[in-house]
């Protein structure tokens, strides 16, 4: 297993609301092999994003163990220092977040080919990269060098997107990365997760839309009410949520 | 590699009666001593800063951010605590007088939140900048002025305009000399106190991009201290926050924006208009 969650929890503490807890996660534990393509379903509200941010770290877990497998041995997301998350997320952990966060003033072409020059890519070369992308996601070439804020939701998404695919992580979290994508870019967006990527880069993608889960994953995480309610194969979810 | 390590920082001003730290902080709500009247600026403060990387620190004024930053430029003497710099062996805090000035020339850049603690307003621009060339053993005319040039273009001051009094440049003029002056020496540690606090927000977003453009192609180590969640968000990797002259919460910048612990964290970032 590349990454395996052991009762993770997560509730957040809301001093703003007379100190209630509200629990986002609720000792969710399973494995993911290397290579894999995990889809994570539920509800709204069921946790979904919880656990992305939780294994990215944007969320600190409240309890339980998250051990990646990198080429150094075995971390605890959990508990590792910030440090170590920042190298992790530089190397090893790409994260598509619903919406677009990117610093303001970059140009779309840059935004993409940051984390390559990141990892060390020549500048020219990553540009290159990131332009290819840009275009397999049929984003207009009069948008590359315009700045994302003013973009719609679909083009914001489809660069955030290409963000987080470009450096090849070898584990990617993708929350829900094609939700204001229309079906003809959605499948772009698709293809190039299966054309694009090492066959051995492990994904786990939050996904409302049926179609999807049942085009990309091998397996699927139910969420409801942030407990892990089955892990099941997709033939297997298939056959007990028929069309 | 750690650049800047820093343990049991404490400031205070007036006449410490021993107890000053215990009555004040986050936990009294006040910072101020109700014993002898001390005020206790900053107190406890540990934290390791790292080889290019952006530590913010934030905190409502009177928190305590800038007095810290003070405290590490060498601009202000520490009441406790030890600092280890990359560039200095021992306690950077008992620096001697004359290797605090050859740290603060040439190790240690600075950008102070008022434009007169940073530079000479009746001098030229290029004369400021100058001036922590000169300090730092520069000594041919011609090399320091071209020097001068190649870091007004670095911080985008108009070349033009160089030999003209500080005064008659605009605010985020002044702010990018400042900038100059800081990194003029190339050192490996750079603090920013409140870069963008008087400036207009185009002005604001330029002075920023600038800077951050300049400290990724350096890579140098820097802490910037802000009131202003979005200066943060946009430049820390890293992210203290203070209140009352104590750390209260310490983390990855999402992580203290999107899942903040400490309640007054969680009012703080609640409270982003």
């Amino acid at each position: 297993m590349i990454l395996e969650l052991d009762t993770v929890s997560k509730n957040f503490e809301m001093h703003v609301l007379d100190g209630r807890t509200v629990p986002g996660l609720s000792e969710v534990s399973f494995g993911v092999a290397e290579g894999e393509f995990v889809a994570i379903v539920g509800e709204s509200g069921s946790g979904k994003s919880s656990l992305l941010k939780c294994i990215n770290r944007t969320y600190e877990p409240t309890g339980g163990r998250i051990q990646l497998q990198t080429e150094d041995g075995a971390v605890d997301l959990a508990s590792c220092g910030d440090r170590e998350v920042l190298a992790l997320r530089d190397q090893d952990i790409g994260y598509a977040s619903q919406f677009l966060t990117e610093i303001p003033r970059v140009p779309a072409v840059d935004v993409v080919a940051r984390p390559l020059w990141e990892q060390g890519a020549d500048r020219a070369e990553a540009r290159s990269q990131a332009r290819t992308l840009l275009s397999a996601l049929q984003l207009p070439e009069s948008l590359w060098d315009a700045y994302p804020a003013t973009f719609s939701g679909g083009e914001r998404q489809r660069i955030n997107f290409a963000r987080a695919v470009a450096p090849q992580p070898r584990v990617l979290l993708l929350d829900e990365p094609t939700s204001a994508l229309d079906p003809e870019t959605r499948e772009c967006a698709l293809t190039l997760l299966d054309e694009y990527l090492d066959p051995a880069t492990t994904v786990l993608g939050v996904f409302h839309n049926r179609a999807v889960v049942e085009r990309v994953a091998d397996r699927v995480v139910v969420l409801d009410d942030a407990e892990l309610q089955r892990v099941v194969d997709i033939e297997t979810y298939q056959s007990e949520n028929p069309a | 590699m750690v650049v800047v390590d820093a343990s049991g920082l404490t400031k205070i001003y007036g006449q410490p009666c021993g107890e000053c730290v215990d009555n004040t902080g986050p936990a009294v709500g006040d910072n101020q001593c109700p014993v002898c009247g001390s005020v206790v600026a900053c107190a406890d403060i540990d934290f390791e800063l790292y080889d290019g990387e952006v530590l913010g620190i934030v905190g409502e004024s009177g928190s305590g951010k800038s007095s810290l930053a003070e405290l590490l430029a060498l601009d202000s003497e520490a009441t406790a605590g030890t600092v280890t710099y990359e560039h200095y062996d021992g306690n950077l805090l008992a620096a001697g007088y004359q290797q605090r000035h050859q740290l603060q020339n040439e190790r240690i850049g600075m950008v102070h939140q008022h434009v007169r603690d940073g530079l000479e307003l009746d001098f030229s621009g290029g004369g400021n900048v100058a001036e922590k060339l000169l300090a730092a053993g520069w000594r041919e005319y011609d090399a320091i002025r071209d020097r001068v040039r190649e870091l007004f273009t670095e911080t985008e001051v108009p070349v033009s305009r160089m030999d003209d009094p500080t005064d008659t440049y605009s605010g985020g003029m002044q702010r990018r000399v400042q900038i100059a002056r800081a990194i003029a020496n190339d050192p490996s540690l750079v603090i920013l106190d409140e870069p963008t606090t008087g400036l207009d927000v185009s002005v604001q977003a330029r002075v920023l991009d600038m800077f951050r453009r300049i400290q990724r192609e350096q890579d140098v180590a820097t802490i910037v201290v802000s009131h202003d969640l979005d200066v943060i968000r946009l430049l820390a990797d890293r992210t203290l926050v203070m209140r009352h002259g104590r750390i209260i919460e310490s983390g990855l910048t999402d992580r203290i924006m999107e899942d903040p612990h400490h309640e007054y964290t969680q009012t703080l970032i609640n409270s982003v208009i």
